[in-house]
């Protein structure tokens, strides 16, 4: 178990470094002058040499990375790199304020939107999953399966969109105001607002994830039904709901956590569309705003925090396999 | 009284064409409470699909006739009212418990629900319940046991869990469906004696499937005989062992005895010659280790046995001795990490290393092979004939003509008919194959022939063919063979000379007469007190 948890810590190292070296030549490449978002519109070449020098853009990449990393930008006089405790992500050139900050900002609305999210479809994808396992070819698989094919097909704007026009647009016609059109309420300040502004956005999600899940859970169900193991516990005259929902998934559920903790992964690093689309005020917007105005250090912070989610959520759902047991 | 009885069962399995594929078609059967009686069959025969479809552990088999427990109709049975009696008044013991636990279940766990499922009681009753289970079961005083996850207990462990859990509700009936066919030889004997100490505590009867007669003679009170879906003999099991009334059933008695010990001692060897000439199989001083992570670990060490031409020398111990390790040294398809392994006085290279050492043609020759398993060694895309002569490699001396002619005479030797050597293997029945497997290995004429648990994927009576025909190819062709074995049964019927290996490395060597009528080592003694008996009951 040691061993194991060493090796996957050394991957998760290396994972992040990678990812920082790829983000970072990249946003180099792709936005050549970072000074002229810095400086004022009618700032003077000197104006801008000189900014050049201050963030050491004039530097060589390897320079600039290593000040990155380590030293941190010299704007109050104290180091604050990425390795120092607790790790700064820089600068944002636009806001002028410290990346930490913008993203933790961010982080709770994209965290209630994904684990909300994450937790519903899994509910639902299981459920309908074990059921559909039961019948294999029934009435019920039948109609799972069409319905995740079709969600699947449907790109998640268009069911977005959808949900909106008719559960915000039509009721409010009609004068029924169940649901806000978008817009994030902090849990903290009205636990009410805060579901009540996240069902359309969830039910969006849901219904776009749900359908290769469900099929994913049915087709591990189905794969362990035939195990004498189910054989046994039937055998101990449980009913089939403990057979099913408890031996029967037990047995299947490696697959399934890997996968959920893979999607979960890439939600927690921001779900851009459908943020844009609820204007709901996440990580993935930050991105999107970053990604478009060039600012370098955003960009490559929002990545970083994307990517240390991912390979600490795929770490963990490894350890938990491992930890369970069997082989 | 009549506990539980099946009369006239019949089981069909829907197909895909919408027709019904018949897999039993008249069983019956009766047990009183607290007796025993054993199904025996061979693999196919109906004797498994039988007691589980009547108890409705089948899925979608449709099932004719009747099944009554304990007065009440089986067939038919609202499934709430049959899982009040599945687990509580009726408990099961499968085959291989390796795959009947739940794997990510802790065994604690999986005996506490069973006992959960059928009566309320606190925490602490239940984990008492377990506490008293294990006991009942053999496996007390280890508390780390019921915190374990099956994958680290032992075959025989897991089996005493599966007991447990059939026990759990005190059943009148216990459903045992080939218990200990998937244990080692001494681990069997404890598990049968299980058996007997939890129906003579709890009066409990027992339905017995067994593909082994022996088995089942050792436990049973009665004993009925299933073939192709029908019953063709039942009776007393004394009396239907001793003088078996049905031509098959004498075929499975003959079986049996082949794997039993022979009631008056094993005959004095009968080898032609033995210690006069050269022997064609030297082994000395062999050492083989396995990696493991960053250390080797031992598998054999000091192994010696010579192998004459003309006799047979069995090599036995349970499974993880390191026979087949041995096996393939001595074909030179390993390396040994130390000792001297000679083939025909030609002396193999050695080497702590992994991969096939280089031999010449001439010394491949001399040596080959028959695997366990004649429905995976043999490539399905060949026919007969051409399987039979893949060895032509190491004769490059011989032309078409010779080739040909050398695959019709071992397929005769072998008794394999000429009419199946177009043939592929998925036409031939499991013992055509493995003749098909020895015809192989005969044809560039070897000196040496070894043969890996040759038996044990075949049926019982098919079994018996293939030993009589190893048997004969020792005395017509002088072929030296090392049989690896598990069964001291088949040692005791074919061999000359039996190597023993136990955890610990050999026990000992030497004639079978010798070893098995004054055995030097505990070890050996502990196997031979595990082979069953036709003529008695399990010992103890």
């Amino acid at each position: 178990m040691t061993r194991l948890v060493l090796g996957r810590l050394l991957r998760v190292v290396i994972t992040l470094t990678a990812v920082v070296l790829i983000t970072f030549l990249l946003t180099t490449v792709a936005y050549n002058d970072p000074a002229r978002l810095i400086a004022p519109d009618n700032a003077t070449e000197e104006t801008l040499a000189s900014i050049r020098a201050t963030f050491g853009l004039d530097q060589p990449w390897w320079v600039q990375l290593w000040r990155y990393a380590v030293v941190g930008p010299p704007i109050q006089g104290v180091a604050t790199g990425l390795l120092n405790v607790p790790p700064s992500l820089g600068y944002s050139y636009v806001s002028q304020r410290p990346v930490t900050d913008l993203i933790l900002e961010k982080l709770p609305a994209t965290a209630s939107l994904a684990l909300g999210a994450f937790v519903l479809w899994m509910l639902v994808a299981v459920v309908l999953g074990v059921l559909a396992a039961r019948r294999p070819g029934g009435p019920l698989d039948r109609i799972t399966s069409v319905i995740a094919y079709t969600t699947l097909s449907v790109p998640v704007f268009v069911v977005a969109v959808l949900l909106i026009f008719v559960l915000y647009f039509q009721l409010s016609l009609a004068g029924i105001h169940l649901f806000p059109s978008g817009g994030y309420v902090p849990f903290s300040e009205s636990p009410g607002e805060w579901a009540r502004h996240l069902i359309l956005p969830w039910t969006a999600l849901v219904l776009v994830q749900f359908g290769p899940f469900q099929r994913i859970v049915r087709s591990s169900v189905l794969e362990v039904t035939g195990k004498d193991y189910i054989r046994t516990a039937t055998a101990k005259g449980l009913g089939p709901g403990r057979v099913y929902f408890d031996h029967a998934l037990s047995g299947a559920a490696n697959p399934i956590l890997t996968l959920g903790g893979i999607e979960l992964a890439s939600l927690m690093g921001g779900a851009i569309v459908t943020e844009q689309i609820f204007g709901i005020d996440g990580i993935g917007r930050l991105a999107v705003r970053a990604a478009s105005t060039g600012d370098a250090p955003v960009v490559i912070g929002v990545t970083l925090v994307g990517a240390v989610f991912f390979v600490l959520i795929t770490t963990l759902v490894d350890l938990v396999t491992h930890a369970r047991g069997g082989r | 009284m009549t506990l539980f009885e099946l009369s006239h069962l019949s089981v069909e399995f829907p197909a895909a064409d919408g027709t019904t594929v018949p897999a039993v078609s008249d069983v019956s059967l009766a047990v009183d409470a607290g007796r025993t009686v054993a199904v025996v069959g061979e693999s196919g025969s109906g004797k498994t699909v039988s007691l589980l479809a009547a108890t409705g552990l089948l899925d979608g088999a449709v099932v004719g006739g009747s099944a009554r427990f304990d007065g009440v109709e089986l067939n038919g049975l609202e499934p709430r009212r049959r899982r009040a009696l599945l687990g509580a008044r009726i408990g099961f013991v499968f085959q291989d418990p390796a795959s009947n636990l739940h794997p990510f279940k802790r065994v604690g766990a999986q005996i506490a629900e069973a006992v959960r499922v059928h009566r309320r009681g606190s925490r602490a009753e239940v984990a008492a319940r377990v506490a008293s289970l294990l006991a009942d079961v053999g496996l007390d005083g280890e508390a780390r046991i019921a915190r374990a996850y099956p994958a680290e207990l032992s075959g025989g462990q897991r089996q005493r869990i599966m007991i447990a859990i059939a026990i759990a509700n005190d059943p009148a009936l216990i459903i045992a469906d080939e218990p200990t066919t998937a244990l080692d030889a001494s681990v069997q004997a404890s598990v049968l004696r299980l058996f007997r100490r939890i129906q003579e505590s709890h009066g409990t009867a027992i339905v017995l499937v067994s593909h082994d007669l022996g088995v089942a003679g050792a436990l049973a009170d009665d004993i009925v005989v299933v073939r192709d879906g029908r019953v063709v003999e039942s009776g007393e099991a004394r009396g239907l062992v001793s003088a078996p009334g049905d031509p098959y059933t004498r075929e499975l008695v003959l079986a049996a005895q082949l794997h039993a010990l022979p009631a008056g001692g094993v005959a004095p060897s009968h080898r032609r010659r033995g210690d006069d000439g050269a022997p064609v199989l030297r082994v000395s001083g062999l050492a083989k280790s396995y990696r493991a992570g960053r250390r080797r670990r031992p598998v054999v060490d000091g192994i010696g046995f010579d192998v004459a031409a003309g006799s047979i020398t069995a090599l036995v111990g349970e499974s993880g001795a390191g026979k087949s390790t041995v096996g393939r040294i001595a074909a030179g398809l390993q390396y040994a990490d130390a000792g001297v392994v000679e083939i025909a006085g030609v002396r193999l290279p050695t080497a702590v290393a992994d991969g096939v050492p280089p031999l010449s043609p001439q010394l491949r020759a001399e040596v080959q092979l028959v695997f366990q398993d004649p429905y995976t060694s043999l490539n399905p895309r060949k026919t007969v004939a051409e399987t039979i002569a893949t060895a032509r490699a190491v004769r490059p001396e011989w032309g078409h003509a010779t080739v040909r002619s050398r695959v019709r005479e071992v397929a005769a030797q072998a008794r394999l008919d000429p009419g199946l050597l177009d043939r592929r293997p998925h036409e031939l029945s499991g013992g055509q194959r493995q003749r098909t497997a020895i015809a192989r290995a005969l044809f560039p004429r070897p000196r040496l022939l070894v043969a890996d648990e040759a038996l044990s994927a075949l049926d019982v009576t098919t079994q018996r063919q293939v030993i009589l025909l190893l048997e004969e190819l020792r005395d017509t062709q002088d072929l030296a063979i090392l049989l690896i074995t598990h069964d001291l049964g088949v040692v005791a019927t074919v061999a000359d000379a039996v190597v023993v290996l136990g955890p610990e490395g050999q026990e000992e060597a030497g004639e079978v007469d010798r070893v098995f009528g004054s055995p030097r080592s505990a070890y050996t003694r502990l196997l031979l007190d595990a082979v069953p008996r036709l003529d008695g009951r399990v010992a103890g």
